[in-house]
């Protein structure tokens, strides 16, 4: 009787044994280096600066924010649920960054300048986190933000729609480090885990003076 | 390497431990015999139709939430067309916005496209659509009031068959 069962037992706690080395192997081989959840730039370099408005007519040069990572995403006060499922996302990395937050800055640009004043940019983003940046301008003020990242905004006529005008525009996350250098771009719908894990590595890379 | 070893010890207790456990439950014979109280089902709300109308079931409608009065929201919801008959969404209307319309948002190589939906949503005969983020979804412009999750909106749905639903919508923070 007992035969019966112990037998079976030990092959299962063998393989379970066996199984548990080749994993433990497997992430001993692995490299040490991290691996980042979006695209890394071939070359950190500093991008071209440029100036927009906040509320409370002030101008913010993007280099002023240097000194702190930043995460830029662009967008409009109009969209539906691709800007306001990024910001969401975004507030969820600063939650997740518990007292580390503070190293991070989140700046959300408009890519639509005619219906979104700084006021109403700045309005739409702090509903989000009370310290999201919402920056605007005027049509050459968001021409010049959006050129250092290459991101594409157009804008399509919908007369049959109350909204007048919609906007096509590109949907990345692009990080920058203290230096002002970009270091990552994330795709639409990243995992907020992903970039935490992502500027964790960096802090510990380069730890809090 | 001192990691290393560190998990290769905790490791080896493990499996120590799952040996020696797996014995007196199997010589007591009630081997799983505890797992009658653990179904996994999906989250309260998954699935669950809030209303049916003509053939059409809606299933798991919500609201996303927005902090700003006079800005824009989407309703979400999955249309499921139970009879032989195609039908389609052709308007949307109610209090809590300015204007209502059902739209279609794309990622086309990392560009948001966002239009409306000409000629209305098509719930084909036997089979169901899906309003989901970044896809289909019944757009709120101009809110008249902040959405807070925890709260409900009501919206009218007006399908093709001439049959409507005024339709209560919780308000949620997606995931
Ligand atoms: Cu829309």
């Amino acid at each position: 009787m007992h035969t019966h069962w112990r037998t079976p037992a030990l092959l299962i706690g063998g393989g379970v044994l066996v199984g548990l080395a080749v994993i433990a192997g497997l992430a001993f081989l692995q490299p040490s280096t991290h691996v980042f959840a979006g695209v890394v730039q071939p070359e950190a370099a500093r991008i071209a600066d440029f100036t927009l408005e906040t509320s409370q007519a002030r101008s913010v040069p993007l280099s002023s924010l240097q000194g702190r990572y930043v995460l830029v995403a662009y967008g409009y006060t109009f969209c539906p649920d691709v800007c306001p499922a990024t910001l969401a996302m975004l507030s969820r990395v600063v939650d997740s960054l518990g007292p580390d937050r503070d190293r991070v800055l989140v700046v959300f640009i408009s890519i639509d300048p005619e219906r979104d004043t700084p006021e109403r940019i700045a309005q739409y983003v702090t509903g989000f986190d009370e310290a999201f940046i919402g920056l605007s301008g005027t049509p050459e003020q968001i021409a010049a933000a959006a050129q250092p990242f290459n991101v594409s905004y157009t804008r399509r006529e919908t007369p049959g729609s109350a909204a007048g005008y919609l906007m096509n525009h590109s949907a990345f996350t692009y990080l920058l480090d203290p230096a002002g250098r970009w270091r990552v771009t994330y795709p639409y719908g990243i995992d907020a885990d992903a970039i935490v894990q992502d500027l964790r590595y960096l802090f510990g890379q380069a730890p809090n003076p | 390497m001192n990691k290393f070893m560190h998990w290769m010890t905790a490791a080896l207790v493990a499996a120590a431990l799952s040996i020696s456990a797996c014995q007196p439950a199997m010589s007591g014979g009630h081997a799983g015999g505890d797992m009658g109280g653990m179904e996994m089902g999906g989250g309260p709300n998954e699935g669950k139709v809030a209303a049916t109308v003509g053939g059409i079931e809606i299933v798991d409608p919500w609201a996303r939430a927005a902090a700003m009065e006079g800005g824009n929201s989407a309703i979400y919801m999955v249309l499921k067309n139970t009879s032989g008959t195609a039908d389609k969404l052709v308007a949307a209307s109610g209090e809590v916005a300015a204007a209502i319309e059902i739209h279609e948002t794309k990622m086309d190589n990392g560009v948001m496209q966002m239009q409306p939906v000409e000629g209305g949503l098509e719930v084909p005969a036997n089979g169901s659509v899906e309003l989901k983020p970044g896809g289909y979804h019944v757009m709120l412009i101009g809110l008249t009031k902040v959405l807070k999750a925890g709260e409900t909106v009501t919206v009218k749905l007006t399908f093709e068959s001439g049959a409507s639903v005024d339709l209560t919508v919780p308000v949620m923070e997606p995931k």
